[in-house]
């Protein structure tokens, strides 16, 4: 089967230059870690970390904050519609310039705003160049503070046929 | 992806024959089941309770809602981010669903996890591939008085792709709420035919 798949992404993509590395993922393939506190001043590029273990330098990182609305309180009907979304949902990505003992810096400054006690998470996401899935790709299950994100960034993702 | 996501709340630690009405209180007095987690985080003074939170589901309240009779939330899917140049789907999926309530998981049945997100940034899609994103199932409830509730299915999730277009026809999507769970008559018509 893995000749017959091999044989039909070859005829698939004939036209595109070939790739000479192929690598087969699956599982857990992103790595997390809470963001505790944004870098200062108005061009925020450090973030400082539970854990800088597992972050390296030219790493391709997502920031994305998990939660940070205010809702409604009252004890009525309308008890936790949505105030205010604040930070909740942002998200970009970024790539690591420097780390050091629980912190990080990256290459670009910060897009957009970010709360730090909204759940703020870092993700390191890998990149590959030509990538086969070989079984169930899936994340760290969100546990309150980290997981629930599966990212990756690829030339070309093929799924094997199981 | 299924579950990874958002948490569903737990089942009510206690039960009181009282009647229990209320939005929001403290899961610890055992009045009703926590409510699920969301993008807003609840003071712990209002963690249980029906007042559904931001985009998580409520609690439901007490009165034979308890650890026996009762049943967990289930959780939400998770996030995907993939940003590619090509995929071969081969027949796939990326699916990122919430959980589903077991059947028959206890006398009131518990919300079903939400469905969760996929973010695509691709150029090329080749062969079939499929995006789910469906909300779970909501519990059964199946005692006869009619005191009881089925638990709610969990609300569809999102697909979004970069660019104007839409997705090829090969690539399909299904955003599915999760359905309510069949109603008692029907579930105790099921479990005798199983029992023979």
């Amino acid at each position: 089967m893995a000749r017959i798949f091999y044989i039909l992404s070859c005829l698939a993509f004939w036209s595109i230059p070939v790739y000479s590395q192929n690598t087969n993922i699956s599982g857990v393939i992103n790595h997390y870690v809470k963001v505790n506190q944004l870098g200062g001043g108005n061009c925020i590029d450090s973030l400082y970390v539970t854990s800088t273990a597992g972050f390296s330098v030219d790493d391709t990182v997502l920031l994305i904050q998990m939660k940070g609305a205010t809702i409604d309180v009252s004890n009525t009907s309308n008890f936790g519609s949505v105030l205010n979304h604040g930070n909740s949902g942002n998200y970009e990505f970024s790539t690591v310039k420097s780390v050091s003992t629980g912190s990080l810096v990256l290459n670009t400054k910060l897009l957009n705003s970010y709360t730090a006690t909204g759940s703020l998470q870092l993700v390191r996401v890998p990149s590959y160049t030509n990538v086969t899935v070989t079984g169930t790709l899936t994340a760290a299950p969100w546990n309150g503070q980290i997981g629930g994100v599966l990212a990756l960034f690829a030339s070309r993702i093929s799924y094997f046929k199981c | 992806m299924n579950g990874k996501g958002f948490r569903g709340g737990n089942a009510s630690l206690n039960y009181y024959s009282a009647f229990f009405n209320s939005y929001a209180f403290n899961y610890n007095t055992g009045r009703g089941g926590e409510k699920g987690e969301s993008i807003a985080d609840i003071p712990s003074t209002l963690t249980a309770g029906r007042g559904a939170c931001a985009n998580g589901g409520g609690g439901g309240n007490d009165i034979y809602q308890n650890n026996s009779e009762g049943s967990d939330g289930e959780d939400g899917g998770g996030i995907v981010f993939v940003s590619a140049s090509a995929i071969i789907g081969n027949g796939n999926q990326i699916r990122s669903q919430g959980n589903s309530v077991a059947i028959a998981a206890g006398i009131d049945g518990a919300g079903g996890g939400g469905g969760g997100t996929i973010i695509l940034d691709v150029s090329s899609f080749t062969g079939n591939l499929q995006l789910n994103v469906n909300g779970g199932k909501g519990g059964d409830q199946f005692y006869i008085p009619q005191c009881h509730g089925n638990g709610g299915g969990g609300g569809g999730g999102v697909i979004l792709k970069s660019g104007l277009s839409g997705f090829p026809v090969n690539v399909t999507t299904s955003i599915l709420g999760g359905v309510k769970e069949m109603d008692n008559a029907m579930v105790l018509f099921m479990m005798r035919l199983m029992e023979g």
